[in-house]
């Protein structure tokens, strides 16, 4: 056997291998009960200084609420981590409806940098207060302040039985309004949105 | 002669007393309407509230001062009117001292002008707000209004009127400007107001191609003449003057 034919042999070998390999893995993958992908945290919920969940902590679905491009409220499934405490719950729901939907076609209903503060819940009234900084009322007009509004209302009250109402306060200040526009004053129920369509 | 023509010399003259009469009373009663009727026109934010601010740079409060200054100038040469401005220059009032400052001048109805902003480009045009009613009517739940506010609430069909007149002049005046709609909404700025009042946002400053626009005098003037158009048509209809 020539030295060139040796060559040729030993390359059919690694060939045979890979594609042993290759198979091996395509079985290991194809098989219905491998263990799923190790869930990742969800890092889009966090808020600093507060242990919202443990990452070990089951998930549950929260039904979010978002303008589309119609102006309309729409509905977004996603998941929270399920916190013992029905305000950690609230807490998440508010740090991901502040991030804005993951959907195409549907709207932020807060600019960026509006950040929740703190949240309790007392006899049926969800209070959040937000930290608005003065650029976020640079970009917000009346209709827009009127879903963000809405927005938040129908996340925070829809799903959530213990919860009857939301009342904002901002910068830790009782206001008016949000941005100049819409009235803020007063607990409010949540208004009936559409699901996703 | 002279008895014979006394009495009839006094009957003409009668008459012609009574015709001037007639016609003063008639010209005072058109004069009173005029004067019966004030119009507050209030340009939003101000001082260190700039509103929006578009991408360009151009502010919300001095595009709403010049719209509001150009406005109040047509319904003096036009319309006779007296006419108010919660805020002649750039300076900051807050939403109670301008709602005090109409009530207090018993206005016969409030504009508040602002301009819309949103986060994309696609929406344009005008939008014309007015207040929700008694009970905010788009809750789910109706909920009672504090006494003061639901004082504004008894003139929300005017208001609706007059919302519709300013929507409906502004889009004749652009047909192709964009129409965001007429919406009753919990609006704030009108809420201790005790006449017809709306919130006008005759357009989109976060919108690039309008905030060019808006920079033109020419445009500016043009919405100020559909806003005055609006207040032309709502007055000659005549429902201004509604008190409960
Ligand atoms: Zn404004």
């Amino acid at each position: 056997m020539s030295a060139r034919a040796r060559v040729l042999d030993s390359r059919l070998i690694w060939v045979f291998l890979a594609l042993i390999l290759a198979a091996a893995i395509a079985f290991f993958l194809s098989r219905p009960d491998r263990p799923g992908p190790v869930a990742r945290p969800m890092d889009e919920i966090y808020l600093p200084g507060y242990p919202l969940y443990s990452e070990s902590a089951e998930r549950m679905p929260v039904q979010l609420f978002f303008p589309d491009i119609d102006l309309d409220l729409k509905m977004e499934s996603r998941e929270i981590y399920r916190s013992d405490e029905t305000a950690d719950r609230l807490r998440q729901v508010v740090v991901l409806t502040l991030g804005g939907p993951r959907a195409e076609g549907l709207l932020r209903p807060f600019s960026e940098g509006v950040r929740l503060r703190e949240l309790y819940l007392y006899e049926g009234t969800v209070y959040v207060d937000l930290d608005i900084p003065e650029k976020a009322a640079m970009q917000t007009g009346t209709f827009m302040e009127h879903l963000a509004v809405r927005a938040l209302e129908a996340s925070l009250v829809q799903g959530f039985p213990e919860v009857e109402r939301l009342r904002i306060v901002r910068n830790g200040q009782e206001v008016e309004t949000l941005f100049g526009h819409i009235d803020v004053r007063y607990p409010r129920p949540a208004f009936a949105a559409s699901p996703a369509g | 002669m002279r008895s014979l023509f006394r009495p009839m010399g006094g009957f003409f003259f009668q008459c012609i007393l009574a015709a001037v009469l007639m016609v003063l009373v008639g010209l005072a009663a058109d004069v009173k309407a005029v004067d019966d009727t004030v119009i507050f026109l209030d340009p939003g934010h101000g001082g260190e509230d700039t509103g929006i601010v578009g991408g360009g740079g151009l502010t919300e409060k001095s595009v709403c001062l010049d719209l509001a200054k150009r406005l109040k100038q047509k319904i003096d040469e036009r319309l006779g009117y007296r006419t108010y401005l919660t805020r002649g220059e750039d300076k900051s009032l807050s939403l109670d001292e301008r709602a005090a400052l109409a009530n207090n001048h018993r206005a016969t109805l409030f504009i508040s002008i602002h301009l819309g902003a949103f986060p994309d480009q696609r929406y344009r045009g005008v939008g014309v707000f007015y207040p929700a009613g008694r009970f905010h009517e788009a809750a789910g739940r109706p909920q009672p209004l504090p006494e003061w506010d639901a004082l504004q609430a008894t003139h929300r069909e005017t208001s609706k009127a007059l919302a519709g007149k300013l929507h409906h002049a502004l889009l004749r005046r652009f047909p192709d400007g964009g129409d965001l709609g007429v919406h009753a909404l919990p609006l704030y700025p009108l809420a201790a107001l005790n006449m017809p009042a709306v919130l006008v946002e005759p357009a989109v400053l976060s919108r690039a191609a309008e905030e060019e626009k808006l920079g033109s005098e020419s445009v500016r003037d043009a919405l100020a003449e559909g806003l005055f158009e609006g207040v032309d048509l709502f007055l000659k209809n005549g429902v201004a003057g509604e008190r409960p």
